[in-house]
Parts: C-alpha cells; structure tokens; sequence
C-alpha cells in the first residue's frame, strides 16, 4: 500500500457544515493551494474579500493574553483576503466559537494509527524555535488546537499549544486509524500574551501519517 | 529496481520480501504463522524481530499544508506478546530537534493499543506462531 493522498481544505462559509465533495470541495469547502495559499492571522480591520495587497494586523495587548480575532486565508488566484469565518474560540476577546468544521484534511486511503496533527517553524521539519511556537518550549507556542472530528469543541474552548512532535504538543485527529476515505476536521486559534515581541512569521502546520 | 525494505520468514520456512519505502506492501504479506520480521536499515544492518505473538511495520511520514511534498520521516516495526508491545522506530529525517537524528533507532515499550502516536492503537497486527 502506497501512502495515502492528503488534501487540505477550509470552510470558506459561515455555515458549520461538513465537507460535501471530498478532495474537490464543495460551495462551502475551498481546497488549499499547498505552492500558493497561507493561513493568516490578522486583526479586526480586515475584512472578507478585501484585497491581500493590505492588510490590518493585530496589536499585542497591554495586559493578560488576548487570541486575535480573524483568521484568512491569503487566497493567492483571487488575490484577496478569505475569511475563515468560525475560526478560532470565542475565548480572551476571539472571533470564533463552538464551531466544528472550519479546517479539514481529505485523507483518500488508508493509514496504520491515527493522523497527528503537528507545528515546525519551516518545511525543514526541523525545529520549533520561533517565540511563535513557543521559543523551543512547547507549552508556551501561542499556536492552539483542537480535533473536532467527533464533536464541537464548545464556546470557549482553549486548545494544545502546537510545537514539534511531541505527544503533549500535537494533535491525534481521531482515535483510530484510517480505514476508508475520510474527511478529519479541527479549529485552532492564536494567543498572545503581552509579553510577546512583535512577529511577522510563517510556521507550518503538518499532518504525520502512516501507512504500510 | 525495488529496494525491499523488509522480508517475513513463515514457519513454513517461505518467505515474503516487502515493497519499496514508498509502497512497503504489508497488506499483502499473509496474516498468520510468522517467525520472523528483518527490517533493513541503512548501511546494510539488519534488525530482526522473533518470537512474537503479532507483528506489525508500516511508515511514518509528514505532509505539510504547504508545499507538494511528502517527507518520510520514520520507519517502524513493532513485536507484541503478553499484551504488551516493543515498537523500533527508525529516524530517516531529523524531524526531532536535538532530540533524534538520522539513524537513531527509538525502543519502546507500549501496552497493546497504545503503541500508536497518541498513544491510539494501530491497524495492520499479523499473526506470529
């Protein structure tokens, strides 16, 4: 068995529905361009379909930690801005909530353990040194999240903070291996703390598979 | 050419030579009376699992959401008896920072269906002697 074809997607919608079109996507569900497309994190002055030649950033708070409110995907053939509109929490002033299906994995084939959602600072796999991901200290990545493959995560939901591979910093999506083509779903929100220094960054979400 | 990655020694004394480590083939290898599991590692040594109750082997490999492609990352063999399971894991990329390196070999010991990464179960058990 070869290993299986992954294919990620998120709902470009504001209704919480699963993927109806597997690997193509469906009115709801947009497939991401792994060469084009990033995920980013920005604050309330940006808006759904602006332009991706500007952009409104979120400002480090005073005090406590805050999660930034909006998150896009920088959707790189339409040259604009697309609001992922239920993601994150509703959690330390965030623009989400109890929602389920915002980001997806299309996995086609089969795997020998359940896939494992994982954060490295680059394609190099190598490290988890940006402050973003916590500065080489796992717990302390600013990056959370949650497997919603079962269940909604409820309102103000607080995930794993994501860095490396390490099993208290990354994120089976399931319990159980693949046995058929499945679609694995999560939502994941960004928390900065004060004491955080400013960053303009781009670490990688990865999913680690198995197969045989 | 196909550079088998791994062969099964039945009681019967037949043998099964796995796929390539892009296609390692282990759903074809018949699910009953293994005595053995060899797994060829890089620079030509072997590492040889017997006398177990189940086997397993399959491999570990990253896809990033960004970028085309798919990194193998580890290779796996894992031994079960008295419901407990001993899991080889051999490191291809240094995905592990100063942690693990290429060619480490990473030995642990699991209850039976926690062997997975988070700790979760595994598919794909075949039956010893």
């Amino acid at each position: 068995m070869a290993a299986p074809s992954i294919t990620f997607l998120w709902n470009s919608s504001q209704n919480d529905i699963a993927n109806g079109g597997s690997d193509s996507g469906d009115s709801n569900w947009k497939v991401f361009d792994p060469l084009n497309d990033k995920i980013a994190f920005l604050g309330n002055g940006t808006n759904d379909q602006d332009s991706n030649e500007s952009k409104d950033v979120f400002s480090i708070p005073d005090s406590g930690s805050k999660e930034v409110p909006r998150q896009f995907v920088n959707d790189y053939s339409e040259g604009k801005w697309d609001r992922i509109w239920l993601a994150g929490s509703d959690a330390d002033d965030g623009g989400g909530g109890n929602y389920r299906y915002v980001f997806g994995v299309y996995v086609d084939g089969t795997t020998s353990s359940a896939p494992i959602l994982q954060a490295w600072d680059s394609t190099s796999l190598e490290s988890y040194d940006l402050e973003v991901l916590g500065g080489g200290t796992p717990a302390n990545s600013m990056l959370e999240v949650i497997s919603t493959k079962d269940s909604a995560p409820g309102v103000e939901w607080t995930g794993t903070p994501m860095a490396g591979d390490g099993g208290l910093n990354s994120v089976a999506l399931g319990s159980s291996a693949i046995t058929s083509p499945t679609m694995l779903y999560w939502n994941q929100r960004l928390v900065i703390p004060s004491t955080a220094n400013a960053f303009a960054v781009e670490p990688v979400l990865c999913l680690y598979i198995t197969y045989s | 050419m196909i550079n088998h990655i791994y062969k099964v020694t039945f009681k019967t004394g037949e043998e099964f030579l796995g796929g390539s480590i892009s296609s390692p083939n282990w759903a074809d290898c018949l699910n009953s009376g293994i005595m053995s599991l060899e797994v060829f590692l890089p620079y030509g040594d072997i590492l040889k699992l017997t006398n177990y109750e189940k086997y397993n082997f399959y491999i570990g490999a990253i896809k990033p959401i960004t970028g085309k492609d798919l990194y193998i990352s580890h290779v796996y063999t894992l031994g079960s008896r008295d419901d407990y399971v001993n899991s080889y894991r051999i490191t291809l990329i240094s995905t592990n920072t100063g942690r693990h390196k290429v060619g480490d070999i990473t030995v642990r010991m699991f209850p039976f269906g926690k062997e997975g990464m988070g700790r979760n179960p595994t598919n794909g058990w075949k039956s010893g002697i």
